[in-house]
Formats: C-alpha cells, structure tokens, sequence
C-alpha cells in the first residue's frame, strides 16, 4: 500500500515504513536508547531526503521521549532542576545546530558531515561499550572506582556551583548548560535524540545516580526535540507530518515489546548487543565514506529559480 | 490497444476540433488533459498529445520527411551536481557545477533520434534534446565547455534520467495515417509540481516549420496541497501542531501500554 508524502514529495510503501519504525522501536524499547541514530539513516536509505528525514524524526523521538517521561514522572525519578539546566543550554545548541545544519545543506557538505559524526560517534561509544560489556561478560571486574573522585576535575573548576537534590550532585551549572548545548547541537545536525550521549556523560562523568539519569535524559531529549521540530518547521518546512506519524505510530508499538524482551537479558548481554549494533551501524557509513562510489555524482536542488 | 489509442485520438481531435484548442500555422496541438492531481495513492501517470500538421491553407500535410520534436518541460530550479573526490581517504563532495533554471523535469519525444534531425549547433541554440538542455543551463561555462563540463553535463543526464525525470525517446511520436500524430508523455511518481509547458515542433532539415505550446499542471490533491501549503506559509503553526501531535501520541501510548 502506498502513500504519497506530502513534504518528502514521493511515494512511499505504508508496511514498509511502519515496518522499520516498528523494528527500530523495538530497539529503542529493548536498549531504553531513542533509536534516531537508525531510523534516520533507514530515511535516507529508502529515499527520503536527509533534510526531511532529520527533520521528521524529531517528532517521533519526542512522542517516545513523552512516553518514557510520563512513566518516570509517575515514579518520581526525574530531576527537573538538573534537566532545566540542562535545557537552557539544550535550546541554545539546538538553534545553533539547525542553523550549522541549513549552513552544512547549502555547502553540499550535509551527507559527508552526518556520516563523518556517526562514525565517530557511534564507533567511540559502541568501541567503549563493547570493551566494557565484553569485560563483564567474561567476569573480569574492572578496578573498583572511588564514588567521587579524590582530585577536583577540570570541569569541576567552573563557577556558578548548584546543589541538585534529586540526583544529590553539586556541579557548575556552566559544565552542565555546556553539555546540554553539545546535546542539543548533535540532535538537530544528526536527527537524534542524544540519549546515547548524554546518558553516559551524566552517569561516568557527573555521576548522577543511573535511577534518575534515564528518567531526567528523557525529558531533555523530550524537550530539545520538540524544539528541534519547531525550528525545523520554521527554516526549512522540512517535517513531513505524515511519515512523523508513521513513525510515530510503528515506533510505540514496536518499543513496547522490545521493552518487554529487554527486561529477560542481563545487562551486560544487553549492553554487548547494542554495542555491536552501533558499530556496524558505523561501519556502514565508514564503508560509505572510504569504498570508492559506483557513482561519483550526485544531484541537489536548490532556490526555486 | 491499437483501437483504444485510435479511439484516444479520435477525441483528441474532437478536443482540438474545440474553441480551446491551441493553432498556428501549420501546426495544433492539444493534450489529453490540462491538469493532474497527486493523491496520496498516486504512482505515476501519463498525458497523450495530439496534433496534426496543417499547411497554410489550413489542408492536412501530405506525410512527407518531416520531424516532430516534442519538449515538456516541468518547473525551472537551479540543479546543483557534485561529484566526491578522495579527501583523507574519505570520499567527499568537492567540486561543482550549477546548472541554473534546469527543468526538473524534462522529456523529449520525437520521431527518431534527435542527432538526426538537426546538427549539434542547432540543438543547442534551440534547446532541443537532453544534451543541450543541459550544456546550456551550466553555469559559468565558455562558449565550448571544457571537458570538466561535460562530465558533469553527462552526469546530469544520467542522474535525472535514473530518476525517471528526465526522458529522450527517440520513438516518443508516431504518426497516425497522413499527418496526425501522438505521444505519450509518462509521469512517474516522484514528478515534480507546478506548471509543464509543451513545446511542439514541425522541422524539416533541421529547419523549425512550425512551433506551437502549450502547457498542463501538476498540482497536489486537498489534502497533499494543505498539507505542503501549511507546512510553506504557516511554519510556526504547523511545527507546534507536529509537536502537539507527538505529545498526543506519546500520551496516548502511554495509556495503552500502561503496566504499572
């Protein structure tokens, strides 16, 4: 069955997009991670135009984000002061990345940015994880760490020191404004939520207990994405309401059941898998990049004339 | 089939036969329809032209060695091609040409292949054919483009022409008995919106006879078109309404898949 995209200006097969949406919401679901980092490239993969794509999947990781949100506020476990500081420079990453990103389209440099980001990315952070996962897996306990480290760390010398109650912290609201900036910049660039970045950063780096990150990640991505859908909305009228809620639609329902496979593995199996998948989610674009194209060329089309 | 395409121009002629039928000397044209909605369900289409060539006494032509060139050509945009080259071993755009006011969209049907029927000078000055459509809209190039040019030039052609937006068919135009003729001009499902215009010509040893346009629309059906018409003129409007919509789904699967 076919349905005509109305921003996107093609065809696209109904099955075959609830279809990916419902597989990488039942990823997302399964490894508590918003899933953009594949659905976006899956976008572009079947046709959607990159601008487009990153765009509609804004508001698709928003509607999951507020489902997650809704069943953490239920349980208390978001920390709003934090995620407000957090937000302040989340917005102001996302304005800049929007812009960086229109910047990026009118150079012709779009493609190659975004695969670029996701090697790095993606291949730093599933490389960490699978050293990590594949170390516990085996029973090897790393060294046991101190809970606050003995020394003051560079970021930890910034002024402007809040006491976050919830997630019992006491951080520079600078580091924390900088982290959300970065954050917010990386989603509307790459047309992910930054779960994968941030929650790492607050865990290892801010040691705010893994109880509250989730819950309080969630809301930053909730809130930095439906920013991100307005912007885009505004600059470019690049979100396509109609695959939005395609995805929309796949994404809830697929993350539900992976949610519920997810909960029977163990952590570090669970961690192994996902490590696995992000790096060959950036060995396909490390392939795209480096492997000589069968095609060199390609078309862009620009301003009305 | 045969008949069917008969009995298609049968009416076609009955159409130019009309007081909206397009006439100059020697030639009318007309099509066999002036618009073409997409719905959601749209997977391409096609529009016939019809015509006959007519001498100045307003007498159908004897069939004799003439050709008929048919351009449609769909809304003008400026086409950016870029070609990777290998940067740090990474395979990046670098250079570029821009081809400005290129039809998104371009067919050309004749009735055999179009280096016959005119010399390449011709063609170009003229625009007729996928080649010269293209030579000529490059932007910044000399009077005779270097060989840098044509390589984007052909790379133009082939993209579009993978993209099924840009067609030749050498075989596009059959003549039907005397001097009637017909073409198929075929959309496919990613044709762009906006005005067609159709050009018709008569030629003759490369010689233009005859030229007659005219034009058909691609428009969005109502809801396409409103949806693509809010998301253009009311931004905000239509970005606070996605977001509204993403948080009535989350909300809403939220309440579904309650399990606490």
């Amino acid at each position: 069955m076919q349905i005509y995209l109305p921003i996107a200006e093609l065809p696209v097969d109904v099955l075959l997009v609830l279809a990916m949406s419902l597989a990488v919401g039942f990823v997302s679901g399964m490894f508590g991670v918003g899933g953009g980092f594949l659905m976006t490239p899956l976008l572009i993969f079947i046709g959607v135009p990159t601008a487009v794509a990153v765009a509609s999947e804004a508001p698709q990781i928003a509607a999951s984000a507020f489902t997650g949100v809704l069943a953490y506020w239920r349980r208390r476990a978001i920390d709003f002061k934090l995620s407000a500081v957090l937000l302040a420079g989340g917005v102001v990453g996302s304005a800049g990345g929007v812009a960086f990103f229109n910047a990026l389209r009118a150079s012709g440099q779009l493609d190659a940015f975004i695969a670029i980001s996701y090697v790095l990315m993606l291949g730093t952070i599933g490389g960490l994880m699978l050293v990590e996962s594949v170390r516990s897996n085996l029973d090897v306990a790393p060294k046991p760490r101190p809970r606050r480290p003995p020394t003051r760390r560079f970021f930890d010398r910034f002024p402007l020191k809040l006491r976050f109650r919830r997630s019992m912290i006491h951080a520079s609201a600078i580091s924390l404004a900088g982290l959300g900036a970065f954050i917010g910049f990386a989603g509307a660039v790459l047309g992910v939520g930054g779960g994968f970045l941030l929650v790492p950063a607050l865990v290892y780096v801010f040691r705010v207990p893994t109880a509250v990150v989730v819950g309080t990640s969630l809301f930053q991505i909730l809130v930095t994405m439906l920013a991100s859908t307005v912007m885009h909305a505004t600059t470019n009228a690049s979100v396509d309401i109609v695959l939005a809620i395609l995805l929309m639609i796949g994404g809830s329902i697929g993350s539900q059941f992976g949610v519920r496979v997810g909960q029977k593995l163990s952590g570090p199996r669970l961690r192994l898998l996902l490590a696995v998948m992000l790096l060959v989610v950036a060995g396909r674009f490390l392939a795209d990049l480096v492997i000589e194209p069968d095609e060199p060329f390609s078309i862009s089309q620009t301003e009305r004339a | 089939m045969r008949r069917l395409g008969l009995l298609r121009l049968a009416l076609g002629l009955a159409f130019v036969a009309g007081v909206s039928a397009a006439r100059a000397d020697g030639l009318i044209v007309s099509l066999s329809s002036r618009e073409v909605v997409i719905a959601s369900n749209y997977q391409g289409g096609s529009i016939t032209v019809f015509g006959a060539a007519l001498d100045k006494d307003g007498e159908v032509r004897p069939p004799g060695p003439y050709d008929l060139v048919v351009t449609v050509r769909g809304p003008l945009e400026t086409i950016d091609v870029r070609e990777k080259t290998r940067v740090l071993g990474m395979w990046i755009n670098r250079r570029g040409r821009d081809f400005v006011r290129a039809p998104t969209f371009l067919a050309v049907l004749t009735n055999r292949p179009v280096a016959e029927i005119a010399d390449p000078a011709t063609l170009k000055r003229e625009d007729l054919g996928l080649e010269a459509a293209a030579e000529r809209r490059i932007a910044g190039a000399g009077e005779r483009p270097t060989p840098e040019d044509a390589a984007f030039v052909a790379a133009l052609r082939r993209l579009q022409e993978g993209r099924r937006l840009w067609r030749e068919d050498a075989r596009g135009v059959d003549f039907i008995g005397a001097s009637l003729f017909q073409g198929e001009i075929a959309l496919p499902p990613n044709v762009p919106f906006g005005t067609f215009d159709v050009e018709v010509r008569l030629m003759q040893q490369g010689e233009t006879l005859a030229r007659q346009t005219t034009s058909f629309q691609v428009v969005k059906s109502n809801f396409e078109a409103r949806v693509a018409g809010l998301a253009e003129d009311r931004r905000l409007a239509y970005g606070l309404v996605a977001v509204g919509l993403a948080l009535l789904l989350g909300w809403l699967a939220s309440v579904i898949f309650r399990r606490d």
